[in-house]
């Protein structure tokens, strides 16, 4: 019993320090999070979210913006790249995203519109990419949050180099 | 009568359990962000309770390892620190028995794979037979508790 009362004074102070650090943590997070969306990429919110400050679309307005000439960009890896992308995407894997390369920049300043995605709703390289860019001084870079796993489920074509 | 050796293992075992949790709560306050998204990634919790327990999680983790090591509480801390390892295991291996791709981010966000989960799992197992031991132990050599007459071996 004695035991059961010390673990509780335990958690308290526990939760009441993970509060407090949070509070000022410069990555703090709300109570709840933005897990469940109708549509868009699951994440914390709360500062420093990478998916804040990026416009988000769906398949079929990727779709549509590649008819109009729309550079599209993989943010995954090199491997995933190479077994399959959208075709015309250009590889931009995190060690790029990291540091861009002034040709991505030069590329996406001059095109009508940019496109990010990664493998799934579930990553956040696209996001980060796109802030990447905003950072570079390219804004209102598109996100596909279906990403790539929404693209081969519907069926859409698939470049590979292997 | 217990031996000399065997309080100063009980004491190393104390300061080791206690070093380990401060340790792990650091990354995790550092970066709630991360911290968040793994424990959604583990596919437990409901989405309204992730966040709640990416905050108040490391606080606990920090709280008792950093009294564990002072010896203040330390029942009670060693009582927290195995109910969490409790958890750790069965959510591990919960997600590694249905074939679940995730990040366990145990230690740090940087190791994910499969085979880091189930040494996770493997060094969890370690790490809550020593809080049963500091548990079963009769009284704890060293600590504020002692010094205040806190822990007189009674439950």
């Amino acid at each position: 019993m004695r035991w059961i009362g010390q673990a509780a004074v335990v958690i308290a102070l526990g939760a009441l320090a993970g509060m407090l650090s949070n509070s000022v943590s410069p990555r703090r997070i709300p109570l709840v999070g933005e897990w469940r969306k109708a549509y868009g990429v699951p994440s914390p919110g709360g500062a420093g979210d990478p998916t804040r400050g990026n416009v988000e679309i769906g398949l079929g307005e990727t779709a549509r913006l590649l008819g109009e000439g729309a550079l599209i960009l993989d943010a995954r890896t090199a491997d995933r790249h190479a077994e399959g992308h959208i075709p015309g995407a250009l590889p931009v894997p995190e060690t790029r995203w990291r540091n861009l390369p002034p040709d991505i920049v030069d590329a996406a300043a001059h095109a009508p519109v940019v496109i990010a995605y990664c493998e799934s709703m579930e990553c956040d390289e696209a996001h980060l990419l796109a802030t990447a860019l905003r950072h570079a001084g390219v804004g209102g870079v598109r996100v596909f949050a279906g990403g790539m796993a929404e693209w081969r489920a519907e069926g859409r074509p698939v470049e590979s180099w292997r | 009568m217990r031996t000399a050796a065997g309080r100063l293992f009980d004491t190393c075992l104390r300061l080791f359990l206690g070093g380990l949790f401060v340790y792990a709560s650091i990354h995790k306050i550092q970066d709630p962000q991360a911290f968040a998204r793994i424990i959604y990634g583990y596919r437990i919790l409901p989405a309204e309770l992730v966040n709640a327990a990416a905050i108040i999680l490391p606080g606990v983790e920090l709280v008792a390892g950093a009294l564990l090591i002072a010896g203040l509480l330390s029942r009670g801390a060693t009582l927290v620190i195995a109910a969490c390892l409790a958890v750790f295991i069965a959510a591990l291996a919960f997600n590694i028995a249905r074939g679940l791709e995730f990040d366990c981010g145990c230690l740090s966000f940087a190791a994910s794979r499969r085979g880091a989960a189930v040494d996770l799992l493997i060094r969890d197992i370690l790490f809550l037979a020593m809080a049963a031991r500091l548990l079963a132990a009769p009284r704890l050599p060293c600590t504020l508790d002692r010094l205040l007459g806190l822990d007189r071996g009674r439950r």
